[in-house]
């Protein structure tokens, strides 16, 4: 009994199970697949099969072998069951009822090998038939004789389920996964030989050994080394990706350690890949830019689910702008690992639109500028006229009186037409004043949150390099009927004057929240809040009086036009102070009428 | 100041501000007529009685600066005062270029308009003084007979009586009648004078042209 098969045996079923663990362990942090699952089964069927296989060839009575030999036959139809289902995943049929019919009729020989009369055919065995192997080692044979009918049929099922499994090669092939179906079918091929070689034996048309169980060898080896493959190919293309993704890939352990970076990354950061593996954020970028991102990676921690942030960063003394996605990475239970962002670099789009917006709101400035420009020079000729004649007027009476005998006729004369230039300027400055008031202004019907919007995007550069954060909350039903120019002159105005109010606060606590909102009254009410400095006791209402400005360089002009803007689109305007700090300015417009509706 | 006797013509489309510049130069003794527009001041007969003129820029159907161009061409042109309501460096230059007197912006005070219409009153004293003159010489001119005016032209190129009558084919005696007729009616006495006037009056430049 010291010969050499059994051990041989053991050891294939040890590398069978090997196979088994080392596929699970593979497996395991990845999302497992049936084909995993099954091919881990079919490994420990297969490991169960030999060792079932070692232990009858060492039997030492009938009774043992009978025992042996019944494992032996369960742990094969197991195998072949398992064979089925895993051909099914591997080659992607999809049809159930084949693997389902004959994953039935295998089963029917596991509790036929362990209960049913089978054995009898073993306990009729006079003795134990001793076979030698072609090296002259001594086995007991274990085969079953006569050759049964429950034996053909096992047969029959055993080719049926390779015959599945070929045809599961070739519609791979046919489908052009041409990888998958070679090492499929290499595997049946040797397995099937080897089998053949089993069966031409049993019907003792051949006298050689029976060594069907390398067959199995073969396929387990060669299906880890392709499922081995498969899994590496898949990492690199994967990794491929991630590398010539132009956007910034990265993922980060818990404690913010980076795990993975691609190339975009690492050409950025100007540091190589593997000296970027177990770093963190503060090791790269200045600390409060590394703080801010380590924030982000919490919140989405915290969320459990992917979210978009805008991210500043200043890397080599620029400072750059970037749209992250990031998302939390989930262990197989759902726990979080780390955070995986992919960072879009948006600097150059951004100074774009900040420039954009630089230049609409200094037009708009000009266009201002201009207005009161023109306004002014056709109000001074309208009012040289009546001024030259009053003058004239004036200077003739003096010259009249200076003489003997002037004519009080000419006199009143003189006075009354002083009186009517003098109306006359006097209504000329009055239809200035009207004009300010109405303006040529073309009013049309417009959503008072879409105004607010655009003038926010022009501003967006500036709350941004100011470190501010802006809320909004904008109704989308409050309609007005305005001219969008000035009502859009009046929100920049505004929102220009809270962050210039937030100037001096710590970068941390400055906050522009901008609501519009419809109030009790059936109107449009815009309100711009600010954590400032407040206005100054007394001011609130003097901040809309001209020439009156709590900034340094302020013209004090840009509140009293808003006053005057707003006032002629029939609303009001006015300001308070916040209780905790900073200043609030809310102005209501009436709705436009089919709102009301 | 006798000058003042010749009127001043007010042109402006602000009806109180005419009524008040006429009635300022009235004040101040000089003689004003008012015209709203330019083509009301071309309407006028005999512009030439008009000592200046006080000129709107602005004006409904001709702009001042156009009226301006129109005066010129007339034989005789009263200075212009252009007085404005919103006048600009170029349109001050293009007026003072082309001759006028001052360029007023309004409202004006008085004694700056008083100044300029006196200065641009003297001014058009002097020009119709001088263009006076001229059309007496021009009239007096036009009384010789072709012949004598034949004659008076060799006395201006400096000929002698003997070329002349050799130049006419008349006798030197004829000649020297004719010459005596000349200075009669030309009213001068020494022939510096005859040969100065005929100058004057654009004689030389005839002859010239002819010969």
């Amino acid at each position: 009994m010291d010969g050499i098969l059994p051990p041989a045996l053991y050891l294939l079923a040890g590398a069978c199970l090997y196979a088994a663990f080392h596929h699970a362990a593979k497996v395991r942090g990845r999302p497992l697949n049936w084909t995993h699952l099954w091919f881990f089964l079919l490994c420990l069927m297969v490991a169960g099969h030999v060792v079932a296989k070692a232990g009858g060839y060492q039997a030492q009575s009938a009774e043992e072998i009978v025992f042996w030999r019944r494992w032996d036959t369960a742990f094969a139809a197991m195998v072949f069951i398992f064979l089925v289902w895993f051909v099914r995943e591997y080659a992607g049929l999809r049809s159930v009822w084949g693997p389902a019919l004959l994953s039935l009729l295998l089963f029917a020989f596991v509790p036929l090998a362990m209960l049913l009369p089978h054995g009898v055919v073993f306990t009729e065995l006079p003795a134990m038939i001793d076979h030698t192997l072609p090296w002259g080692e001594q086995v007991t044979d274990i085969r079953v004789r006569p050759f049964t009918n429950a034996h053909g049929a096992g047969w029959f099922a055993v080719l049926m389920s390779l015959a599945y499994g070929l045809y599961g090669g070739v519609q791979q092939y046919r489908r052009g996964e041409y990888t998958r179906a070679r090492w499929l079918l290499v595997a049946l091929a040797v397995f099937l030989l080897l089998l053949t070689i089993n069966f031409v034996e049993d019907l003792g048309l051949l006298d050689f050994f029976y060594v069907g169980e390398f067959g199995f060898l073969a396929l387990v080896f060669l299906m880890n080394r392709a499922l081995e493959l498969e899994s590496r190919m898949a990492r690199q293309h994967m990794e491929a990706v991630i590398h010539h993704v132009p956007a910034l890939v990265y993922l980060k352990d818990l404690k913010g350690r980076f795990l993975l970076v691609n190339r975009g990354f690492e050409d950025l950061v100007g540091v190589p890949r593997p000296a970027l593996i177990g770093r963190t954020d503060d090791k790269l970028f200045p600390p409060v830019d590394a703080e801010r991102l380590r924030v982000n990676d919490r919140r989405v921690l915290e969320s459990g689910h992917a979210v978009e942030f805008d991210e500043m960063v200043n890397i080599g003394g620029e400072a750059l702008s970037f749209v992250t996605l990031k998302f939390p990475i989930l262990d197989v239970d759902g726990r979080p690992l780390g955070v995986c962002g992919i960072s879009t670099n948006v600097s150059a789009e951004r100074e774009l639109k900040d420039q954009i917006g630089t230049l609409k709101s200094q037009v708009w400035h000009a266009d201002r500028v201009a207005r009161v420009q023109t306004l002014g020079s056709s109000v001074a000729h309208e009012l040289r006229q009546p001024l030259a004649a009053i003058l004239a007027n004036a200077e003739a009476g003096l010259h009249l009186l200076s003489r003997e005998g002037a004519d009080p006729t000419e006199m009143r004369d003189i006075l009354q037409d002083v009186v009517r230039d003098n109306r006359r300027a006097i209504r000329i400055i009055e239809g200035l004043r009207e004009m300010l008031r109405q303006g040529r202004s073309t009013r049309v019907r417009v959503l008072l949150g879409d105004l607010v919007s655009e003038v926010l995007d022009y501003l967006q550069g500036e709350v941004r390099r100011r470190g501010v954060v802006c809320e909004r909350s904008l109704d989308p039903s409050c309609f007005v009927v305005v001219d969008k120019v000035q009502i859009g002159q009046v929100i920049m105005n505004l929102a220009m004057n809270a962050l210039d109010a937030m100037e001096d606060r710590p970068i941390d606590q400055r906050q522009l929240s901008i609501s519009v909102q419809p109030d009790e009254a059936g109107q449009a009410c815009l309100t711009v809040r600010d954590s400032g400095s407040g206005l100054p006791p007394d001011a609130s209402e003097r901040i809309f009086e001209g020439l009156f400005s709590t900034k340094a360089r302020g013209l004090g002009m840009g509140l009293a036009l808003s006053r005057s803007i707003i006032e002629a689109h029939g609303g009001r305007i006015w300001a308070t102070n916040n209780p905790e700090g900073g200043a609030t300015v809310q102005l209501v417009l009436p709705l436009a009428d089919d709102a009301v509706r | 100041m006798t000058e003042t006797s010749a009127k001043i013509a007010v042109v402006d489309d602000d009806p109180s501000v005419r009524q008040a510049f006429v009635r300022l130069l009235r004040a101040a003794g000089h003689g004003a007529d008012a015209y709203a527009c330019a083509g009301d001041l071309l309407a006028h007969p005999s512009l030439g009685e008009f000592g200046c003129i006080l000129l709107d820029v602005d004006l409904p159907d001709l702009n001042g600066l156009e009226l301006q161009a129109t005066l010129e061409q007339l034989d005789y042109a009263p200075p212009i005062v252009f007085i404005t309501g919103h006048g600009d460096i170029p349109m001050t230059v293009r007026a003072m270029q082309a001759g006028a007197v001052d360029f007023l912006t309004k409202p004006c005070e008085a004694d700056r308009i008083l100044r300029a219409v006196v200065r641009a009153l003297q001014i058009g004293c002097e020009r119709r003084h001088q263009h006076e003159v001229l059309a007496g010489e021009r009239a007096r001119l036009d009384s010789l007979s072709p012949r004598e005016h034949e004659v008076l032209a060799g006395v201006v190129m400096g000929l002698r009586n003997k070329q002349i009558a050799a130049q006419l084919g008349i006798c030197e005696k004829t000649v020297k009648v004719h010459r005596a007729h000349v200075m009669e009616k030309m009213g001068v006495r020494s022939l510096a004078d005859l040969v100065r006037l005929a100058e004057r009056a654009g004689v030389g430049t005839e002859t010239d042209s002819r010969g």
